[in-house]
């Protein structure tokens, strides 16, 4: 506790400094959007590839996409002494991949001559990387070894973790989104520089890549620098998304029963995909929010109020995603601890009631969406306001692949959403479908 | 490393020249007119307004009989008043995009409260009973109770938690006080919400109670505000006496034999820092040692051996008198000797030998910029004053804390290194499959058997 408020100390009269405006975005080129911050911020930086483990070879999502950043930013190039992540010794750098974008992070404190210096440095080294990039063999292969610790910390470490990856791949087994982003150990342990160039050379060109950045500064200069050190990198034609192919689905449910020593928290998943048609995809994203927000909400029939408050089935937070896993094709995955003395098979019963029932949900009311619609056209007001969370909100939309020409009239669409809409997709969730469930089970006397 | 000097100062003297227009932001100390004292910060154009409270309590991590009260209470007070369901009341503040927030740490026990102009009045009389009558429903009390004991015995299925509960075992000999260290997953089991009613009319009180506010209110709003919020709360308080924790000056190894998926090092040992005082250099001296790609652990243990994901350095807090800092690492099996040797070389070079000037400015300088981002808003600002004046830490401008920022330099970091940190060897905890080769003094296969480990 006492670190964490620590964290706090440095800056605050930069912080309180700083004033309360909107936030001015500029669109400096094609592919480079600047937000301009407040008197004295820093300099923030990154560029968005548009190509995450779903784009991988054959269909196949195995966390290459992944290790390519690792080795992006820990390479050694002529645009550098030391490795990307030491760019600035005063600065910030780190990295992340999607199922559909590899995003690396920069970041450089407020100098007095401006950002110029740290930008056309930025700029340089990363137009040299949509070219090509460099990495000893002896570095690759540490590398590997690390990606394969992250996996083992974030993954291997959690049962959990574990058999949702695995549900996952029994829910799509013949679609790289039924694939988690950083691969299994067997995969990161087949890792070559080959595969990582080879998806390089298809996915980053400057036609798949976005540049967003922040700082205290005239666009002017910014254009200046971008256009000078992104000129002259060619638009490429980009391979055949693995997103477009529709999975195959059967229309079946596959149950399974886990019990383990290390898990001693009881509980019921239940993952589910069906075929929703979107004759308007930004309605249906729209639709999709606002289903998800009522899900993790604690609004009269909402997961919480249901199972935790009212028939006191389950504790803890649950857990409600709904994701857009190919055209046409989409996943809804509720998950609950089983609150003690129930049994984790009574609490999937019923929440696969619930699901069924969903369409007619009373708490689905004009009231509720209009509360839920409210309350995001509020949290993008105050967003627009500020231009940290602005810039983040920016780069969160073009790394899901967004088109940037709708990113300003989304809250409008949210906002004209209408009830249909929102009962049109539980209906479709409620529809047969593909469902994959667990329920985890302890065994009291398991030491 | 020229240029990175040239380049911090320069960082620095932006910094200074973009405060220094806003040389009106300074900490008030105001008294509302139900003579609470707080401090104020104004920030004009804030969306919102924040309230911080902190009291001081070291009784609860330590306490096996109390211990119930830390892992309970803030769930239970979360609930929210008596007359309302905690999803009605939970929406309801939603919709006046309002929050609070109760947490208990180590030390200190922490009130939050955030709300927007206007909107005060109504979200501050509903949020004011969560403190004055709270629902403290006996049946949701017994569910997340034994949901709680749950969550414990989860927690020792995880390596890196284990090690912690290892290490605390090794260093704090008392077993009383270990087994509530360890976090003994049935002491999630004592007490009830009389408990902790009894616990809230002696320890939430006006007597011993800081607040910071931060936004957009005036000085009268604000009163207003902070006297609907606390002006109800008892005035008297009774503090549990801070524990006496003895400390083992232990250096050597102890191995904890499970199937994880990853061999966790964790290194520790007791430090003598202050903090508030030292926080800046505490906060420094760890960045530098394991803070980020550029910091000293990084690379010998990740850039060098390939052996891990990642390290991290933590100070912790035992009790207002005893502190812990500690490095932990989960490695590769098969790397973890290399590893383990590696921690150990490097620790002993960065605590004899010190920083140089360029990590120094570095780090700096990322601190710097990290935490700018962190402190743009209203509750950060009232919160770090809430948390530094019950350190001891007062402040009348927000400008002096940067000051001493600017100010630390490379003997005085070096300094507090050598002196307020462990010094090297510093007693091990591992948890992992083998201890082939690691050197441990002894080998245990369940917790409890640490007692037998003891020098």
């Amino acid at each position: 506790m006492h670190r964490a408020f620590r964290l706090v100390i440095l800056v605050l009269s930069l912080a309180v400094a700083a004033s309360l405006t909107k936030a001015e975005i500029n669109r400096l080129s094609d592919r480079v959007i600047f937000v301009r911050d407040k008197p004295g911020s820093g300099l923030k930086f990154q560029m968005i590839i548009n190509a995450g483990c779903l784009d991988e070879a054959g269909s196949q999502c195995r966390g290459l996409a992944h290790y390519l950043e690792h080795i992006v930013l820990v390479g050694r190039n002529p645009q550098h002494k030391d490795a990307a992540v030491r760019l600035f010794g005063d600065g910030g750098a780190n990295g992340w991949t999607s199922e559909r974008a590899t995003v690396y992070v920069h970041s450089a404190p407020a100098r007095a001559e401006g950002p110029r210096a740290d930008l056309e440095k930025l700029f340089e080294f990363y137009a040299a990387r949509l070219r090509d990039f460099a990495i000893t063999d002896e570095d690759a292969a540490r590398e590997r070894n690390v990606v394969l610790q992250e996996h083992d910390w974030r993954v291997q470490s959690n049962p959990y973790a574990i058999l949702a990856r695995d549900r996952r791949r029994r829910l799509l087994p013949d679609h790289p989104s039924g694939q988690w982003v950083i691969g299994t150990r067997e995969d990161i342990q087949g890792f070559t520089v080959e595969a990582a160039r080879a998806f390089h050379r298809n996915w980053y060109a400057i036609n798949n890549a976005w540049f967003v950045v922040s700082a205290d500064a005239e666009p002017a200069i910014i254009k200046e620098i971008a256009d000078k050190a992104l000129a002259g990198l060619p638009n490429r034609d980009l391979p055949h998304r693995n997103f477009s192919v529709k999975p195959a689905l059967a229309t079946e449910r596959l149950d399974r029963e886990t019990s383990s020593p290390t898990m001693r928290r009881a509980g019921a998943v239940i993952t589910k995909v069906v075929r929703i048609s979107e004759t308007d995809r930004d309605r249906n994203r729209a639709a999709r929010l606002i289903l998800g927000n009522f899900l993790t909400s604690q609004l009269p029939g909402s997961l919480f109020e249901e199972f935790i408050e009212k028939r006191k089935l389950a504790v803890d937070r649950p857990f409600a995603s709904i994701e857009r896993v190919a055209p046409e094709t989409f996943v809804l995955t509720i998950g609950l601890n089983a609150a003690p003395g129930v049994e984790p098979a009574a609490l999937l019963d019923a929440v696969v009631g619930y699901l069924g029932t969903l369409p007619d949900n009373p708490g689905l009311s004009d009231e509720a969406l209009a509360r839920l619609k409210r309350r995001f056209v509020q949290s993008r007001e105050d967003i627009a306001q500020d231009p940290a969370r602005e810039y983040l909100s920016i780069i969160t939309w073009l790394a899901n692949r967004n088109e940037y020409e709708k990113y300003g009239a989304w809250p409008g669409v949210v906002g004209a959403l209408v009830h249909e809409d929102v009962r049109a997709l539980a209906r479709g969730f409620a529809a047969p479908g593909r469902m994959v469930t667990d329920i985890i089970t302890v065994k009291e006397n398991t030491p | 490393m020229n240029r990175a000097k040239s380049s911090l100062a320069l960082a620095l003297f932006g910094l200074l020249a973009a405060s220094g227009a806003q040389a009106q932001l300074v900490v008030t100390q105001e008294t509302t007119l139900k003579g609470i004292p707080f401090q104020r910060v104004h920030i004009a154009d804030s969306l919102s307004q924040s309230v911080q409270v902190v009291w001081r309590d070291d009784s609860l991590k330590t306490d096996p009989n109390r211990l119930w009260l830390r892992l309970m209470a803030p769930r239970s007070i979360a609930e929210g008043p008596a007359g309302t369901t905690p999803s009605s009341f939970s929406e309801t503040l939603k919709d006046l995009r309002s929050e609070f927030r109760f947490s208990i740490g180590n030390t200190i026990v922490q009130f939050g409260a955030q709300f927007r102009k206007g909107s005060e009045g109504e979200a501050l009389r509903r949020i004011a009973t969560v403190l004055t009558n709270p629902g403290l429903s006996a049946e949701n009390f017994a569910i997340a109770q034994k949901s709680t004991k749950t969550s414990l015995e989860q927690e020792e299925q995880n390596g890196e938690a284990l090690a912690g509960k290892l290490l605390f075992r090794y260093l704090v000999r008392d077993p009383v006080q270990g087994l509530a260290l360890q976090r003994y997953p049935p002491l999630a089991l004592k007490g009830d919400v009389e408990g902790i009613r009894s616990w809230m009319r002696v320890r939430l009180t006006r007597q011993g109670m800081v607040v910071a506010t931060a936004g957009p209110l005036s000085v009268a709003e604000i009163g207003t505000a902070l006297d609907e919020l606390l002006a109800g709360l008892p005035v008297e308080s009774s503090k549990a006496p801070s524990p006496e924790i003895r400390l083992s000056p232990s250096h050597g190894a102890v191995f904890l034999q499970k199937q994880v998926a990853q061999t966790v090092i964790l290194a520790g040992g007791p430090g003598t820092w202050t903090y508030g005082a030292d926080d800046v250099l505490l906060e420094i001296a760890t960045a530098s040692l394991t803070g980020g790609f550029s910091s000293r652990m990084y690379r010998s243990l990740r850039e060098k051996l390939g052996a891990t994901y990642g390290v991290r350095g933590m100070d912790e807090a035992l009790s207002d008198h005893a502190r812990l800092f500690m490095i932990r690492s989960a490695v590769d099996h098969n790397r973890a000797v290399y590893a383990l040797a590696g921690l150990r070389a490097e620790y002993a070079k960065w605590h004899a030998d010190g920083i140089t000037q360029e990590e120094l400015d570095g780090v700096r300088g990322q601190l710097l910029s990290r935490l700018a981002e962190r402190v743009r808003e209203a509750p950060a600002v009232a919160g770090f004053l809430a948390l530094a004046a019950s350190n001891g830490v007062s402040m009348s401008s927000l400008d002096d804390y940067r000051k001493k920022i600017e100010g630390v330099s490379l003997a005085e970091i070096n300094g507090f290194i050598r002196t307020k940190l462990p010094p090297p060897p510093l007693a091990i905890a591992i948890v992992g499959p083998s201890p082939d080769g690691l050197g441990a003094a002894c080998a245990i296969k369940a917790l409890q058997e640490v007692s037998a480990c003891a020098e």
